[in-house]
């Protein structure tokens, strides 16, 4: 029969894809199996170590004035993404410098190695006094190190799981802070489900900062609840918004226990809430993570996720131009920062501001910089 | 006489104008597609039976994949005229800030802001008539630059602000609504997918559209009208890209305002995989379709399988360059005969 080799082909096209599948399914992790029910005092501890943060926070974490109050001209330069989130960082930078009588310029990047470099480098022919760079690997432009340090700039690296090195003078919110919100993170949801939690926590490949969250968390989580399970499915960044939402409901699925997802930054739960309602699955699990962006509150007001561990982007450049000013002045930096971070549920949405929420934690934030700064605004 | 002197009597191979019409629609190389769903069905329905094989999945992937396929749609005129619109995933983008702000910044209705949102991608299309037509710019060179200027007005009118409040809850019921158990994002894909079958299928100016993608000059010498036709492929592409982004801010309830640079490229995939069915070598709307729920069923397979992240890429992947390849080797057959 004439048409029996297409018949065939066609089968073992789709039998290869599916074996091939199959057999990388190996590669898949598993969930740990929940052991006997959490006792009063993990849930207690759990509860304990949350309580503060269900509060605003109220200190900017360090209380180490500078030597004596900048002076002089000065001009930074804040590097980070082009997302709205990053621009808001850049924005307070720039605000920051500029309360202080500097100058502040914003250069985003697109986040290639490439486009990181090449911004790194124009900021250096700019001819600025120093550099503030958030979110990426130092790696991604080590190769400018020469350049800057020729040229005498300092380079301040934030949300960076990487240690001061060449012309990098000091590495803010670095593994340790955002450990913590890990912990945060876990601790709430063994609080919340009350030792009944079977999470699934969602990351991205090339995120460290996220992946630090998501680690700790499901550490948090298997260690601290004898009763709950955490497992750890990555995803990619090209995955938010299309993809993400379909791994979320298979993922849950194929693990009907499943009562939380939990996902290292909010920018990936977008279309995930829709796609657990088509799936019928909405009810089933509650959606928790790090680092709320206006949507996700506004899906916790009204009940399609569940509560973030927050804490405030704009906070991370007022703590680059403090690096700046210790440096300038020659003071030692300061070695580890409390960063401010806040519990978010639908009872504190309700209670407080957007903004205070997203950019101003604690509220009087920029005040308390500039007294350490012994500066006036 | 012997064996060796007798005649015998050559029968030649039917030729595919023997073959009545639907058949030939039928053989296999031209639905292998189909095939190919039904072993990837198969093969995970037996790997899977309790995930795979029920309502719930049915539903995720038929509801996962709308915004996607109306996105491929919207590709298929200017491909079928041979010309490439990359601007949609900026149409899509912008459709879902316009939409956004009407309502929830601008406080207009619901259907002056969907009217409003459709307008702007008739005038993106027109843009880039404009500039392809008028100016004769490549439409890859000229889609491409007006994409980027979309994600520039993106940002421009957006104040570079996600938008998520103040979007009226009729709208958003509107998305969670189902018809018979169809949510309603399934209901206006196949809207769409029906009005641009009947369109490119039924019409003369489905006809025109393939012949000058076929060979414009020829066409142009035939007396088609071209740069018309041009003109509306693109002008429809505009039109359903900011009909995608309506959808999905009626789906999703907010406007991220990057959301539909992700659907580009599996647009494209999906719309040339199709291309291999049903009509070969031709965009169609039926084969776009089958291509999108074919790689969507088998990347739900290889999810609930419990395959690493980068699975859905290799598969998506390699079941494009297979099946291209079934089709090209295919095609190369049928034209030795």
């Amino acid at each position: 029969m004439k048409t029996q080799p297409h018949l065939r082909r066609a089968a073992a096209i789709g039998s290869v894809l599916t074996v091939a599948a199959a057999a990388l399914s190996a590669c898949g992790s598993s969930a740990e199996s929940a052991g006997p029910p959490a006792s009063d005092e993990q849930l207690d501890a759990a509860e304990a170590f949350v309580e503060p943060y269900r509060e605003a926070p109220t200190s900017i974490g360090a209380d180490t004035p500078v030597s004596q109050a900048p002076s002089g001209s000065k001009t930074i330069a804040f590097l980070s993404c082009n997302v709205e989130v990053c621009i808001k960082s850049q924005e307070a930078g720039i605000e920051a410098a500029e309360a202080i009588g500097w100058e502040g310029i914003a250069i985003p990047f697109d986040g290639t190695p490439e486009d990181v470099l090449e911004k790194v480098r124009f900021a250096i022919d700019q001819g600025v006094d120093g550099i503030a760079v958030n979110g990426v690997p130092s790696a991604t432009f080590s190769a400018a190190y020469e350049e800057a340090e020729a040229a005498g700039i300092p380079i301040v690296l934030g949300a960076s799981p990487d240690v001061a090195e060449g012309p990098i003078v000091v590495v803010q919110d670095g593994i340790p802070e955002f450990e913590t919100v890990g912990e945060v993170l876990g601790n709430y949801i063994i609080a919340d489900s009350e030792g009944t939690a079977n999470v699934l926590l969602f990351e991205m490949a090339n995120f460290p900062i996220g992946q630090q969250i998501i680690a700790t968390a499901a550490e948090t989580i298997e260690e601290n609840c004898s009763s709950c399970s955490a497992e750890v499915v990555t995803t990619q960044v090209s995955d938010i918004g299309t993809n993400t939402p379909g791994i979320v409901v298979s993922e849950v699925q194929r693990a009907p226990d499943v009562n939380y997802v939990a996902f290292a930054d909010s920018v990936m739960t977008s279309g995930v809430p829709a796609a657990l309602r088509e799936a019928g699955a909405a009810d089933q699990v509650r959606i928790v993570g790090a680092n709320a962006s206006a949507g996700s509150l506004e899906n916790v007001r009204n009940g399609t996720e569940h509560g973030y561990v927050q804490f405030s982007v704009t906070y991370f450049n007022w703590q680059a131009v403090d690096a700046f000013v210790r440096h300038f002045n020659g003071d030692p930096q300061i070695e580890r920062w409390q960063m401010p971070l806040r519990l978010v549920t639908a009872d504190t949405v309700e209670g407080e501001s957007e903004e205070d929420l997203l950019f101003n934690l604690p509220t009087d934030m920029q005040e308390q910089f500039l007294e350490l700064w012994q500066a006036t605004s | 006489m012997t064996a060796v002197d007798t005649p015998v009597e050559q029968t030649a191979p039917p030729s595919e104008q023997d073959i009545p019409r639907t058949a030939r629609f039928f053989t296999l190389s031209n639905v292998s597609l189909l095939f190919i769903w039904a072993v990837l069905i198969a093969v995970f329905g037996l790997l899977t039976p309790e995930t795979f094989l029920t309502t719930d999945t049915f539903r995720t992937v038929l509801a996962g994949q709308a915004i996607t396929a109306i996105m491929a749609l919207a590709l298929l005129m200017p491909i079928a005229a041979a010309q490439f619109d990359l601007s949609i995933a900026g149409s899509m983008g912008l459709g879902i800030v316009l939409v956004a702000t009407f309502m929830a910044k601008l406080e207009l209705g619901v259907p002056l802001a969907i009217g409003l949102t459709l307008l702007s991608g008739v005038v993106i299309g027109l843009v880039n008539a404009f500039i392809v037509v008028g100016l004769r710019v490549n439409s890859f060179i000229a889609t491409l630059g007006t994409g980027s200027i979309l994600v520039a007005a993106i940002q421009w009118i957006s104040g570079g602000q996600q938008i998520v409040a103040g979007i009226p809850q009729s709208f958003t019921d509107l998305g969670r609504h189902e018809v018979l158990g169809i949510p309603m994002s399934v209901v206006f894909m196949v809207l769409i997918a029906v009005v641009m079958w009947y369109v490119l299928e039924l019409r003369q100016t489905g006809r025109y559209l393939y012949a000058i993608g076929s060979n414009t000059e020829a066409a142009r010498l035939a007396g088609v009208r071209v740069n018309r036709l041009t003109t509306i492929a693109l002008v429809v592409s505009g039109l359903i890209a900011s009909a995608a982004g309506i959808v999905f801010v009626m789906r999703i309830g907010s406007a991220s305002l990057d959301a539909g640079t992700p659907y580009l490229l599996p647009a494209f995939a999906a719309a040339f995989l199709g291309a291999t069915q049903f009509r070969q070598g031709n965009v169609n709307v039926l084969g776009t379709l089958v291509a999108v729920y074919v790689l969507a069923t088998g990347v739900k397979g290889v999810q609930l399988i419990g395959a690493p992240f980068w699975v859905d890429d290799l598969f998506n992947g390699a079941a494009l360059i297979i099946a291209v390849a079934l089709a090209v080797r295919s095609g190369r057959q049928k034209a030795l005969v």
